[in-house]
C-alpha cells in the first residue's frame, strides 16, 4: 500500500529492532533489506564501531555495529545477529542489530521529542520517541548516526 | 519557437560540439603551421565544425555560443577565400574563441554568463581592421568582403521593419542576408520577381523587400531581406548575384544600451541556458576562471566502437544461453554435461569481461593532442622554439586512468617547456640547435603503459636541489650528501620545492610536483626521473592498463585474507625457521632482513593491522584462542624430520623474480638439517617507487586476477586499504595499499638508508663471497652454478622438453629456449630418468637465453674462498669447492654453451679475437678467479699481466704499458678501492679505464667503487659482459 502524501504526513511505517536494551525504530523508507548469517570480514585500523564489510551481491557494504555505536557491551558470542541494510546517500550501509522484531505504523502525533540522553546514548542519534502500548521506540536519525567522524 | 529545454538534446549537442572543438584545436594549429600556403580541405573542415556548432547553438538558443561560432566562421571564410593569411594572431584569436565556446558549453545551467566580448572583439578586429568595431551602425555590423566596410545602410528601414522576424530567425540558427537585385535584370516591375521569390523561398525565407527609390543608380536596386541556413558563398552562387551584392547582416556583439534598433535585443523569453548579455562583472578575465569550468567538463559519456558493442551483445546472448543450460542441469545433474557447461560459462564470462573492458579503453592520443596547443601557447609566451614530437598516441588505456593523467601530464609538459628547454640564445650559446625538442611517447612494456616525457633542455641542477632542500630544512646536510643522483632528483616531489630561479606564472612556485606525484600514485602510476645537467630531462611514468581488474597475490594473516597488487611486488622471500634468527633482526625498534648484502626494512602485516598478539576468532565456534606468536627475531632455530629445505625459490607462476639469499657456509653443519615449514617466515617484498620493504605475512596463498571494488565512505579514510575484492567463495578480501602501510608504519627510504650503512653491514658482507646455486642430478654428486649469472629458475614437466634437430628445447615466453644438460659436455651423472619434473636454470648469453636442466635444486649458499680450479677441471666444469662437506663441481655455463652452441660464441664478443694485443692488468688475490679471468681475457686476444694485490698492481703499472685495469675489490695489502684511488691520483694514469670485478653485485659496494673512481662495476664470472666492456673501452 502506497500511502498518499497527506496520509504520509501523519502516519509513518517504522521497522522495529533491538540493540542492547534499546528498542529502535527506523523509517521503512531507509530500509533496503534485512539479512541474517552473512559472513562479516573484519577490517582493522578503522573506527571501532565499524565491524567490517560484507559482500552484498557484489557490492562491498560497510557494517556498523549499533551496540558499539551506542556504547553498549557487545552481544554474547553465540547470539545470532541481523544486518539491516540502509540506504544513505549513494551507498548502502549495514546496521548490525540484535534482532528485527516488527513493523508498526506510527502516528505522527504519538511521536515525542527525544530527551538529551537516552539510556546513556546521545539524543542526537534519534529523531524522536514513539510510544507503543508496552514500550518506547527510539526512532533513529540515520544521517546523524552514520555521519563520518573526521579525526 | 522557444528555448529547447530538453536536457538530452542539449547534452548530445554538447557532446558533439566537444568533439568538434577537440578536432578544431589541432586543425587550427596545423593551419597556422602551413601559413599562407593553406590546406583548403583542413580549413573547410574547421569551417564546417564551427558551422555545426553555430547551427546547433542557434537551434538551442545558446546565443553567446552562436555569436562566437559565427564570428569564427566568418574569419575562417576569409582564410578559405585567401583574403586573410592565418598568422599567429589570427589563429590565437580563433583558438581563444574555441576555448570560450568550450567553456560556455561546460557552463552549468543558470550560471553567471561568461563575458564573450573580449575574444569576439578580437575576432572582429581581425575581420575588419579598419573599422575596428566603430564604423558599423548601432545594432548591426557587416561582414562584407574587404573594400566594402560599413556599406551605406540603404536597407536600414527594412531591418527595423522586420526586426522581430530577424530575431526569431537568428535564434533558429538562420543567417540574415540582404540581397541586392537590380530591377533591370530582375524584372520590370518594382519589387521582386515571382520566379526569384519562389527560388529563394525554396531554401529560406524572404522576410521582406524594398526598392531603393532614392538611389541614384539608374537601375534602382531592390533589397531583399532573406533568412537562410546557407552560407554566404553558397547563397552567392544560388542567387546568381555578384558577391558584393550579397550582404550578410551580423548581429551586434554587444547590444548598445541606447540602441535604436530593438531587433537585436536578446529574446524576451527568459533564457535559462545562455543569453547574450554582457557579464555583470566586465573585468572578469576569460583566462582567470578557466580552471573550474574545464574540470566540470570531464565527460561522463563515452563513445564506443560499434564492433565492440556488437561483440558485447553476442556475448550477452551466449551468457543467457549458458544460464539456461545451467538451469537445465540443475534438474538433470549429469557430471559430464556440467563440466562442459561450466567450461563454456567460464569462457563466456571471461570474454564478456574482456569486451566490457574494451569499451573503457581510450587512446592516449586524446590527451597527447592537447599538448600541441599547450606547448605552442607556452613557447610563444616564453619566446622559445620547441619542436613537439608525439609518439604512440594509439596506445590505449582505461578511461579513468587517462582522465586522471591529464592534469599531471600537462603539468610535467609545462615544466619541461618552462624550465626544461632553454631560450634560443641560451641554446645557441650552449652549442645546441636553437629549436628545442620535446618528445612525449607512450608504449607498452610488460603489461604496463609507459609514458615518457623527454626534453633536450638544461636538465635539473641537483646542486640547486641540494641548496633548496637545505634551506627548507626538511633534510640535514649529511642526509643530502649521502644521496645518490636519482634520490636527489626525486626530492623535487617535496612540497614547496622549486628550482626555478624566477617565479613565472607558468611554473616555479614550488607547487605542483608533489601534487603530480600524488595524483599519479592514485591511479597506480610509478614515477621516475632522470636528468643530465645541460643535456636534458627524461620523466618516465609507468601506468597500469586498467584499474578495474588487477593481478594480485592473496596472502593471509591469521584467518584473514588480503590481496597485494602484483604491480607493487618485487619478490617473495621465505626464510626457514632455522635461519630466521640469523637473517632477521631488530635495529632500533625496526625489523630488518639481510638480503643480498642489503638490509631491507620489514613490516609485520599483523602488526600494521593491529592483529598481532591479539586474539583471533576461529570460525564457527567463535571461541577465542590465543595466538602463540613470539617476536619473530626471537624464534629458535629448530629442526624437523622432513621437508624440502629450498628457501626463496618461488614458483614462476607468480611472475616474480626468484629471490635469493646468502647463507655463510660455516653455518651449515649438516646437509640433512630440515626445517618445519610452519615456522618459516614468508615475506612479500614490495616497492614504493625505488624504495623496497618487506611485508611479513603468515601464508602466501595464490595469485589471482581480482576485480577491484570501492570501499564505503567510512573506510575510505583508512590509508591501509586500496579497495576490496570478492573472492571465489563470496568472501571479501581487502586490497592492501603498500604505500599507505609504509606511511602508517613511518617507514621511509631516508630512515632505511642510515641503517643500510650501519657498521654491521660492512663487517658482515664480504665482497669476495660467491653465491652459488646448488643443484644435483644424482644424490651422490653435487653441482654449483654461480647465482649471479642465473636469471630465473623454472620448474617444468619432463614432457615439456621437445627434441628438435637433435637438440632439446622448450617453449618459453613465446619463443624457444635451448636446453642443455650438464652431462652432455662434462663427465657427470645424467638427469634422473624416473622423475616427471625437472628444473631449468635459465641464464642469459649475450642477447640470447639458454637453460640448464637439472633434476633437483638443493639450496643457495655463499662461499668465501676455497675454490679449486685444478683437480676437477674439465670441459663444462671450471673447478670445485667443498660445500656442506661435499665436493661440489662448479658448472662453467660458458663452457657448456661453447661446446653445445659454437655458433653462438662466434656472434658474441667472445668469439672474435677482438683484442689486438693491448695490455690488460688483472689484479685479483684469489688464485681461482685470477686464473679464470686471465684465461678468458687472453682468449679474447689481449696480453694479460697478473697481480695478486694493489701493491703488486702498482708495481706492474710502473713497469709495463697498461691499457686497461681489471681489479678485484677485496684484497690483502692494498684493496681495490685504494688501488683505484692511487691510480686515479697519478697524472700518468688519470684516464686509465678501470673495471672493478666482484662476485657480489651489491649496490653499496658499487657505490663505493664508483666513488673511488672505477669506470664500471661487473660480475667476475660473467665473461661475455666483461669482454664486451673491455672491447668497448679499447675500441679506439
Amino acid at each position: 500500500m502506497q500511502p498518499s502524501p497527506t496520509a504520509n504526513a501523519t502516519k509513518r511505517k517504522l521497522a522495529l529492532f533491538e540493540s542492547g536494551h534499546l528498542l529502535c525504530g527506523l523509517d521503512i523508507i531507509h530500509v533496503q533489506e534485512i539479512n541474517k548469517n552473512i559472513a562479516v570480514t573484519a577490517v582493522h585500523r578503522v573506527p571501532d564501531y565499524v565491524r567490517g564489510v560484507i559482500n552484498l551481491r557484489g557490492e562491498i557494504v560497510t557494517v556498523v555495529d549499533l551496540r558499539t555505536k551506542f556504547g553498549f557491551a557487545p552481544l554474547a558470542q553465540e547470539a545470532e545477529e541481523q544486518i539491516v541494510i540502509v540506504r544513505l546517500g549513494d551507498e548502502n550501509i549495514g546496521l548490525l542489530v540484535d534482532s528485527v522484531s516488527d513493523v508498526v505504523i506510527a502516528d505522527e502525533k504519538d511521536i515525542e521529542p527525544t530527551p538529551p540522553n537516552l539510556a546513556g546514548v546521545p539524543g542526537h542519534f534519534f529523531k524522536g520517541i514513539y510510544k507503543l502500548e508496552q514500550s518506547l521506540v527510539a526512532i533513529l536519525n540515520i544521517e546523524k548516526l552514520l555521519a563520518r567522524e573526521f579525526e | 519557437m522557444a528555448f529547447i529545454d530538453d536536457d538530452e538534446t542539449l547534452q548530445s549537442f554538447k557532446d558533439e560540439s566537444h568533439e568538434h572543438l577537440d578536432g578544431i584545436e589541432n586543425d587550427l594549429l596545423a593551419i597556422e603551421e602551413a601559413g599562407a600556403d593553406i590546406d583548403l580541405e583542413l580549413v573547410n573542415k574547421v569551417f564546417r565544425a564551427m558551422h555545426s556548432i553555430k547551427g546547433g547553438a542557434g537551434f538551442l538558443g545558446l546565443n553567446a555560443v552562436k555569436t562566437l561560432a559565427h564570428a569564427a566562421e566568418n574569419l575562417l571564410n576569409k582564410i578559405r577565400n585567401k583574403d586573410l593569411v592565418p598568422t599567429t594572431p589570427v589563429i590565437s584569436g580563433l583558438l581563444d574563441a574555441a576555448d570560450l565556446v568550450n567553456r560556455l558549453l561546460n557552463q552549468p545551467k543558470g550560471a553567471v554568463e561568461l563575458d564573450i566580448s573580449g575574444p569576439l572583439a578580437a575576432l572582429n578586429s581581425i575581420l575588419s581592421p579598419e573599422s575596428d568595431q566603430a564604423a558599423p551602425p548601432p545594432g548591426v555590423s557587416h561582414a562584407n568582403k574587404p573594400g566594402t566596410p560599413g556599406q551605406p545602410a540603404s536597407w536600414q528601414g527594412l531591418l527595423t521593419e522586420h526586426s522581430a522576424e530577424i530575431a526569431d530567425n537568428r535564434l533558429g540558427g538562420f543567417g540574415i542576408f540582404v540581397l541586392e537585385f537590380e530591377r533591370s535584370s530582375d524584372g520590370e516591375q518594382q519589387g521582386l520577381s515571382p520566379t526569384i521569390q519562389t527560388t529563394l523561398e525554396s531554401i529560406g525565407q524572404v522576410l521582406g523587400s524594398q526598392t531603393d527609390d532614392s538611389s541614384a543608380a539608374s537601375p534602382q536596386p531592390t533589397y531583399v531581406l532573406y533568412a537562410t541556413m546557407m552560407e554566404r558563398d553558397m547563397l552567392v552562387s544560388f542567387a546568381g548575384l555578384p558577391p558584393e551584392r550579397v550582404h550578410e547582416i551580423q548581429e551586434q556583439a554587444e547590444p548598445a544600451p541606447a540602441s535604436p534598433v530593438p531587433t537585436v535585443e536578446p529574446s524576451p523569453i527568459p533564457a535559462p541556458v545562455a543569453e547574450e548579455s554582457p557579464s555583470p562583472s566586465p573585468s572578469k578575465n576569460v583566462a582567470a576562471d578557466s580552471a573550474p569550468q574545464t574540470k566540470a567538463g570531464t565527460d561522463s559519456s563515452l563513445r564506443v566502437n560499434i564492433k565492440i558493442l556488437d561483440n558485447l551483445m553476442t556475448l550477452a546472448g551466449e551468457l543467457v544461453l549458458t544460464r539456461n543450460q545451467f538451469l537445465q542441469i540443475v534438474h538433470s545433474s549429469h557430471q559430464q554435461i556440467f563440466d562442459a557447461v561450466s567450461q563454456r560459462f567460464d569462457l563466456v564470462t571471461s570474454e564478456l569481461q574482456e569486451a566490457i573492458m574494451c569499451t573503457r579503453m581510450q587512446p592516449v592520443g586524446n590527451i597527447f593532442n592537447k599538448f600541441k596547443r599547450v606547448v605552442r601557447d607556452l613557447a610563444h609566451k616564453l619566446g622559445k622554439e620547441i619542436d613537439l614530437v608525439l609518439e604512440g598516441g594509439e596506445v590505449e588505456m582505461d578511461k579513468t586512468i587517462i582522465e586522471a593523467l591529464t592534469d599531471p601530464l600537462t603539468h610535467l609538459v609545462r615544466n619541461s617547456v618552462d624550465h626544461g628547454i632553454e631560450t634560443p640564445d641560451k641554446r645557441t650559446a650552449a652549442g645546441k640547435t636553437p629549436c628545442g625538442t620535446l618528445q612525449i611517447k607512450a608504449f607498452h612494456e610488460g603489461g604496463q603503459v609507459i609514458i615518457e616525457i623527454v626534453d633536450d633542455g638544461g636538465g635539473i641542477d641537483t646542486a640547486r636541489i641540494k641548496e633548496k632542500v637545505l634551506s627548507m630544512g626538511t633534510h640535514d646536510k649529511s642526509q643530502i650528501e649521502a644521496m645518490q643522483e636519482h634520490e636527489l632528483l626525486r626530492l623535487i616531489f617535496l612540497p614547496g620545492l622549486s628550482t626555478a630561479k624566477e617565479v613565472t606564472d607558468v611554473s616555479g612556485r614550488g607547487v605542483g610536483m608533489d601534487v603530480v606525484h600524488a595524483n599519479l600514485s592514485k591511479v597506480g602510476g610509478v614515477f621516475d626521473i632522470a636528468s643530465k645537467l645541460g643535456k636534458g630531462t627524461t620523466i618516465t611514468i609507468k601506468l597500469p592498463l586498467t584499474l578495474a581488474i588487477i593481478p594480485s597475490l592473496i596472502v593471509s594473516v591469521g584467518t584473514e585474507r588480503y590481496a597485494i597488487p602484483q604491480v607493487n611486488m618485487v619478490e617473495l622471500v621465505r626464510v626457514p625457521a632455522s635461519k630466521v634468527k640469523q637473517r632477521i633482526e631488530r635495529i632500533d625498534e625496526a625489523l630488518v632482513i639481510r638480503q643480498r648484502g642489503r638490509l631491507l626494512p620489514l613490516i609485520s602485516l599483523a602488526e600494521a593491522l593491529g592483529i598481532e598478539k591479539r586474539y583471533y576468532q576461529v570460525p564457527k565456534t567463535k571461541q577465542v584462542k590465543v595466538c602463540q606468536r613470539q617476536l619473530i627475531e626471537d624464534r629458535r632455530s629448530c629442526t624437523a624430520p622432513s621437508g624440502e629445505d629450498s628457501e626463496n625459490l618461488t614458483s614462476a607462476g607468480f611472475g616474480v623474480t626468484t629471490g635469493v639469499s646468502e647463507v655463510n657456509q660455516e653455518n651449515r653443519e649438516s646437509p640433512d638439517r630440515r626445517t618445519s615449514p610452519q615456522s618459516a617466515v614468508n615475506i612479500v617484498v614490495v616497492s614504493v617507487g625505488k624504495f623496497h620493504y618487506g611485508l611479513i605475512v603468515d601464508k602466501l596463498l595464490d595469485s589471482e586476477e581480482i576485480v577491484v571494488k570501492p570501499l564505503g565512505s567510512h573506510l575510505r579514510q583508512s590509508q591501509l586499504y586500496a579497495g576490496a575484492t570478492i573472492q571465489g567463495d563470496g568472501k571479501v578480501a581487502l586490497i592492501l595499499d603498500v604505500v599507505g602501510i609504509s606511511k602508517f608504519m613511518n617507514l621511509s627510504s631516508g630512515s632505511v638508508r642510515v641503517r643500510d650503512r650501519g657498521p654491521q653491514e660492512t663487517e658482515r658482507i664480504n665482497p669476495d663471497a660467491q653465491t652459488l646455486l646448488l643443484v644435483r642430478n644424482s644424490p651422490k654428486e653435487q653441482l654449483a652454478i654461480p647465482l649471479n649469472l642465473v636469471s630465473r629458475i623454472e620448474e617444468i614437466q619432463r614432457d615439456q622438453v621437445e627434441l628438435t634437430g637433435g637438440r632439446s628445447n622448450m617453449q618459453y615466453r613465446g619463443s624457444t629456449l635451448p636446453l642443455f644438460s650438464i652431462n652432455e659436455v662434462a663427465k657427470v651423472a645424467p638427469l634422473q630418468e624416473d622423475s616427471s619434473n625437472l628444473y631449468v636454470v635459465v641464464f642469459p648469453f649475450g642477447e640470447r637465453e639458454a637453460g640448464i636442466m637439472v633434476s633437483e635444486i638443493i639450496d643457495i649458499v655463499t662461499v668465501i674462498g676455497g675454490l679449486d680450479d685444478t683437480t676437477h677441471k674439465q670441459p663444462g666444469i671450471m673447478g670445485s669447492v667443498i660445500i656442506m662437506k661435499k665436493i661440489t663441481m662448479l658448472v662453467d655455463l660458458f663452457g657448456i654453451v661453447a661446446a653445445m652452441m659454437p655458433e653462438w660464441i662466434r656472434h658474441t664478443s667472445l668469439g672474435t679475437k677482438s683484442g689486438q694485443g693491448q695490455h690488460i692488468l688483472v689484479v685479483e688475490d684469489s688464485p681461482f678467479f685470477n686464473r679464470q679471468i686471465c684465461g678468458f681475457v687472453s682468449d679474447a686476444g689481449y696480453k694479460v699481466f697478473s697481480a695478486t694485490d694493489g701493491v703488486e698492481g702498482l708495481a706492474l703499472l710502473e713497469r709495463e704499458k697498461i691499457d686497461l685495469i681489471l681489479t678485484d675489490i677485496e684484497m690483502p695489502n692494498m684493496d681495490g678501492l685504494e688501488f683505484t684511488a692511487r691510480v686515479r691520483t697519478d697524472a700518468r694514469w688519470s684516464g686509465m679505464p678501470i673495471i672493478a670485478v666482484t662476485s657480489l653485485n651489491s649496490e653499496a659496494a658499487e657505490k663505493r667503487g664508483l666513488k673511488a673512481g672505477v669506470n664500471e662495476y661487473m660480475i667476475k664470472l660473467d665473461r661475455e659482459k666483461v669482454i664486451h666492456t673491455i672491447n668497448s673501452y679499447l675500441k679506439h
